[in-house]
């Protein structure tokens, strides 16, 4: 068999010549390229010179030759053929030579002073720079192009006349072709001398390192030739860490130099972030074990290495060592640094401008590295961009008009965190898993290039490598597959599970890194505006995380119908993410209720975000949630970070109202306070529905806040004034739609809670089977369409602020004698319904 | 009891010697050895469960029509420990052992050799053994079967050299016939293999050729794999880092297969033996068994594991011990 025969002496040697043979091969061209570039850097050796010219020469003397014989020959194919034109062009040899002559000294000093031009760049410019970035200036493109043009037209018309001197014949197609070259080379002079001084910018000179890195990467996937060979694998390995080294270089010089504008460092880093962005999509057509990726160590645990490595150890006292694998994020470990240094000069020199700029390229890239599953990429991204904003906002003066400059910054660095949960997520939503685990003739065609093609997670790839690679082996060994095509499925969806599981987790951490943890840094070092714009950010990300992680919880449900046999089928754990979701939300909605009383004192200039409208708001909106799930804890300190930030509104825009042509504030105040007592007219209610202490709460609260008033009877007043003209707001102001959808609340949850709620569709006629609630105030709640058809505030005034001391004198609206009277008749229904009980029972 | 201390006459002329270098250990080629020792626990493992080894309860093979002093010689005559056993414990060991040298060798043969009572006028039948036949001694023409003593041994034996034996008490197992060809190809190809990779794991620290490590490891793995795949031998886990979850099980089950064929085979055989040694004291007894993984078994778990109606553990559990 070919194996044995492999393993024997001969097949050994065979193998051994033939690896040789390649190697030698190889040696050869490599020497040869290595030559020539070494005389291209400044070699001196006068055969590596000749060999460095070899091919501009035989260029030249291959047009040289081609536009010198072609004449004649063409003579002679026009005898014979009649109907072609004759060529009857005459030139005279001395014009002819003086005309070569003259183009080729014109290319020479071209070239001379064109070289003369880059070198004063390089000696100015790049003085103090290495020579590898020095080496880039000819290396442009264009340059180089033109350089070798010049070089060309002047060989060519040498040789034209060296042909001449030595007797041959003249040709006016030489002389057109060399006079065209000259031109070209003459007319592009001007514009390329002018760009020059564009090379003066070290960003003009990031195209080269950024296309010989897409060159490098391109090579180890499927696209490539030897995308496969380690060699290659690594030859483009150490390509990429020189490319970066000199990106490194190039904005390290940038930043040395001080500039009155941030543009270059922009540039270059803009560069090298599109660079990334680009990189993420290519990473996942990489093998996982390709050694493009750098290696790093990884150290066993003592209790889980193999007992032989524990015994060398502890008879040689020689430490194991460890395990070299691949770092997937080395190419991102660089970028970042680079990151940090671009972001740190910027907020040195207090660009919040560049800054913001950045930023939203950060945004992109983290963006498409979530797309791409690199989440866990995206998030170092995520994280090394708030550590840098936050310790420069500890320690910024953001008073002042630069404060909304910063609270964009804020708002950038967000989106920013936001992308790990929704594009993450969103990859993996929108995909048919059907169709992505449907790849069954792709494995069995063992073509392992298939592996690439779709755009997969990491850990998916690997468990697609392993499986390609196992049923390699059963092909090799059964000479078939039989594996079914069920099992294939249940592997590959075990990996999407084990993404799954990995996506909601970071979810998870990403509130509450990202968003608690940086919130309260702000919050301790009072930068109250930015934490305000962090913190609804925050509410936003929980409400964003919470959907994503039920999406991928029902995604995974989907990939259970592919798990057949083998191991069990682990929980997604969404339950436990989403309760740390709502543990997050919980701590910063906390959070933005400290903030309410600084908050209100700065933040109603038209200029900035209306931050103390949005807290108060969302913190309505979790009271009412709190309520409806009777959660008590952290009830009181909302409820008064509500109130205290509805009545710094309510003082603001009644100050508004003293101003000429504002009187119509009067009505949004109006309907601040008609909040505030719809809120307690639900706690009310709440509380006797469920026997909460929600009610006591709030009015111990109201208890305080009228025995601190100044004039008792005039807040009591500015009540009922707010009871009495409801009708006269508007009914889509943003305060009636929340009201409105607090209504929705109560009444699902009277329903939910098994409270007859439409005993106004009851006809006189209809049976008596309807069993009132044994509370007359529940009792008296009814709904139509899902809205209670009661007005909460009323209930409030009727039971609390009607029976407050400081109200007696004070005319009661007449809403609130028709809520009591609403009551009254509960309880007569409640009474008639327990009489007849009484009566219909045997005793 | 120790058999050894009855005085009987013995009428078989079999000449023994120790064959520890030969079929008697396991030797050559250590993966054949392995592949040889988990064909005979394998079936050793059926029979050797705790329900089983009680006399009062029916195990998984008994004797039908024998008498209970036959069934007791015909327990000892298998037995491999020399001490009394019952027919279960007995048929066990014996299995395992007969399974171990038909992978091994491809054949073992024994020579029944009958103990009768000495000095009185009707000899009457106390005790037999299957004596082992030492590989490669004996030459067997029709009806007639020679014993060549190796030189070596001959001064053990009395000087003799050649013994003859009697045909109709020599017993060969082998394996079924579909398995000899590919049995065979096993040995020839794990032997080369193993000679191979022994030199390569000598020589690979002075050879020129510098070669990885994993991937002639893994070459070997395939190699090996190959060779046993006609058997579906797992290698005791080898392959464990090259091979799929599914196929891993698709080979125990036909490595199971393997087994119970050769299971049955034995124990066909070994019924025939039994019956005639119960036809020397005037008994017909018939070898029984039940209650043990079969083919048919082993092709319902494939169809239902292609299916994916089966779990991977609950697919081999019927074979790992039977209730």
């Amino acid at each position: 068999m070919p194996f044995m025969f492999r393993r024997t002496n001969l097949g050994k040697r065979s193998a051994r010549l033939v690896n040789q043979l390649k190697f030698r091969g190889r040696r050869f061209t490599h020497t040869q390229r290595a030559r020539i570039i070494e005389a291209r850097r400044g070699g001196t050796s006068a055969r590596e010179l000749l060999r460095s010219a070899l091919v501009p020469i035989i260029y030249a003397a291959a047009s040289t030759t081609l536009l010198l014989v072609f004449p004649s020959y063409y003579q002679r194919i026009a005898d014979h053929f009649a109907w072609l034109p004759a060529l009857s062009f005459e030139v005279d040899s001395e014009r002819y030579s003086n005309l070569l002559s003259v183009m080729a000294q014109a290319s020479a000093g071209m070239m001379a002073l064109f070289f003369a031009a880059i070198s004063v760049v390089a000696s100015t410019a790049y003085a103090d720079v290495t020579t590898k970035i020095r080496s880039l200036i000819p290396q442009d493109d264009l340059n180089r192009r033109y350089l070798r043009l010049l070089a060309h037209t002047a060989a060519t018309a040498t040789a034209g006349i060296a042909v001449l001197t030595l007797g041959g014949p003249s040709s006016p197609l030489l002389a057109a072709y060399v006079a065209i070259l000259t031109l070209i080379g003459l007319l592009a002079f001007f514009p390329l001398g002018v760009r020059t001084f564009a090379l003066f910018d070290p960003a003009a000179l990031v195209d080269h390192p950024t296309r010989f890195f897409v060159k490098s990467v391109k090579s180890v996937t499927p696209d490539g030739r030897h995308w496969r060979d380690p060699s290659f694998q690594n030859h483009a390995n150490k390509l990429c860490e020189s490319q970066l080294r000199l990106l490194e270089e190039l904005l390290a010089f940038s930043n040395a130099n001080q500039r009155p504008r941030q543009d270059t460092t922009l540039d270059i880093t803009f560069r090298v972030l599109q660079l990334t962005s680009y990189y993420a999509g290519i990473k996942p057509s990489i093998p996982s074990d390709s050694l493009w990726f750098s290696k790093k160590a990884e150290f066993k645990r003592w209790d889980v290495a193999s007992s032989s490595i524990t015994n060398l150890t502890l008879q040689t006292g020689v430490l194991p060592s460890p395990n070299l694998i691949p770092d997937h994020g080395f190419m991102e470990a660089r970028v970042r640094k680079m990151l940090s240094q671009c972001s740190q000069r910027l907020f040195e020199q207090e660009a919040l401008d560049d800054i913001a700029r950045l930023l939203m390229e950060v945004n992109k890239t983290v963006s498409a590295q979530c797309t791409m599953f690199d989440v866990e990429e995206a998030a170092k991204f995520g994280a090394l961009m708030r550590q840098t904003l936050i310790e420069y906002l500890k320690a910024a003066d953001i008073t002042g008009e630069h404060l909304l400059k910063h609270l964009q910054l804020v708002d950038i660095c967000c989106v920013i965190a936001l992308a790990p949960i929704l594009s993450a997520g969103r990859s993996l939503i929108v995909r048919d898993m059907t169709d992505m685990l449907c790849v069954e003739r792709s494995v069995r065609s063992l073509d392992r290039s298939q592996n690439y093609r779709e755009v997969c997670p990491r850990v998916v790839i690997k468990i697609h490598e392993d499986l390609t690679q196992r049923l390699e082996f059963e092909r090799s060994v059964e000479g078939s597959i039989t594996t079914p095509s069920w099992y294939i499925k249940q592997v590959l969806a075990s990996g999407y599970a084990e993404v799954i599981r990995s996506f909601m987790q970071t979810i998870a951490m990403t509130l509450e890194v990202e968003f608690v943890s940086a919130c309260s840094e702000l919050v301790k070092a009072k930068r109250v505006e930015c934490a305000g714009v962090w913190l609804q950010r925050g509410i936003e990300a929980c409400k964003k995380a919470d959907n994503t992680v039920r999406a991928l919880d029902t995604k995974y449900d989907e990939l259970s119908a592919f798990h057949i046999t083998e191991t069990e089928w682990y929980p997604s754990g969404a339950d436990n993410v989403l309760e740390r979701i709502e543990s997050a939300r919980r701590v910063i909605l906390q959070s933005l209720a400290t903030i309410v009383p600084e908050l209100s004192k700065e933040s109603h200039q038209e200029q900035l975000p209306d931050l103390i409208g949005q807290t108060r708001a969302m913190l309505a909106d979790e009271l009412v949630s709190m309520m409806a799930n009777k959660q008590e804890e952290g009830f009181a300190e909302l409820f008064l970070a509500y109130f205290n930030a509805s009545m710094s509104i309510y003082r603001h825009f009644v100050e508004l109202t003293q101003q000429p042509g504002k009187g119509d504030y009067t009505r949004v105040a109006m309907g601040i306070n008609l909040d505030i007592l719809d809120l307690s007219g639900l706690s009310l209610i709440y509380s006797e529905l469920d026997s909460t202490r929600f009610y006591s709460i709030v009015s111990a609260l109201w208890d305080t806040a009228i025995e601190s008033a100044e004039d008792r009877a005039a807040f009591i007043r500015s009540m009922y004034i707010s009871i009495d003209l409801k009708l006269a707001l508007p009914i889509l102001s943003p305060g009636a739609t929340q009201r409105s959808n607090w209504s929705r609340v109560l009444v699902r949850s009277l329903v939910d809670r098994g409270v007859d709620t439409e005993r106004a569709y009851y006809t006189p006629w209809s049976p008596a089977s309807r069993k009132p609630h044994q509370n007359a105030v529940v009792e008296s709640v009814s709904a139509a369409m899902g809205v209670s058809m009661n007005n909460l505030h009323e209930y409030f005034g009727a039971l609390y602020l009607a029976n407050r001391p400081e109200s007696e004198g004070i005319e009661q609206p007449q809403a609130l004698s028709r809520c009591l009277g609403s009551i009254k008749r509960a309880q007569a229904r409640i009474d008639e319904y327990e009489n007849e009980a009484d009566n219909e029972s045997p005793n | 009891m120790n058999r050894q201390t009855k005085d009987l006459q013995w009428d078989g002329r079999i000449k023994w010697w120790s064959a520890l270098n030969e079929s008697g250990s396991l030797r050559g080629d250590s993966n054949l050895s392995m592949c040889a020792q988990d064909a005979g626990t394998t079936i050793w493992s059926w029979f050797e469960h705790p329900n089983t080894l009680d006399s009062t309860k029916q195990g998984n093979v008994w004797l039908d029509d024998c008498s209970p002093e036959l069934e007791q010689m015909l327990a000892s005559s298998i037995s491999h420990t020399g001490y009394k056993q019952f027919i279960q414990e007995a048929m066990a060991r014996h299995l395992q052992m007969v399974a171990q040298h038909i992978v091994l060798d491809g054949f073992i043969k024994y020579n029944i050799n009958a103990g009768w009572t000495r000095g009185k006028e009707t000899r009457k039948l106390e005790d037999v053994r299957l004596n082992f036949v030492p590989r490669g001694s004996v030459i067997s023409v029709p009806k007639f079967a020679f014993q060549v003593i190796p030189p070596t041994e001959r001064d053990h034996h009395g000087g003799q050299r050649v013994v003859r034996l009697d045909p109709e008490r020599l017993i060969t197992f082998q394996a079924p016939r579909r398995w000899q060809q590919p049995l065979r190809r096993i040995r020839h190809t794990l032997r080369a293999i193993g000679k191979s990779e022994h030199l390569w794991m000598m020589t690979s620290a002075r050879d020129e050729v510098q070669e990885e490590f994993a991937s002639v490891a893994r070459s070997y793995a395939v190699q090996s794999a190959r060779a046993v795949a006609p058997i579906g031998w797992t290698a005791r886990g080898l392959y464990r880092d090259y091979i799929a979850d599914y196929h891993m099980v698709s080979r125990e089950l036909h490595w199971y297969r393997f087994c119970i064929e050769l299971r049955d085979e034995i124990l066909t055989r070994t019924a025939d033996v039994f019956k005639l040694i119960g036809s020397l004291c005037g008994e017909r007894p018939t070898l029984r068994w039940d209650r043990l993984p079969t083919v048919e078994m082993v092709v319902e778990i494939e169809r239902r594991l292609i299916a994916g109606d089966l779990n991977f553990d609950e697919a081999l559990k019927p074979f790992e011990c039977v209730a």
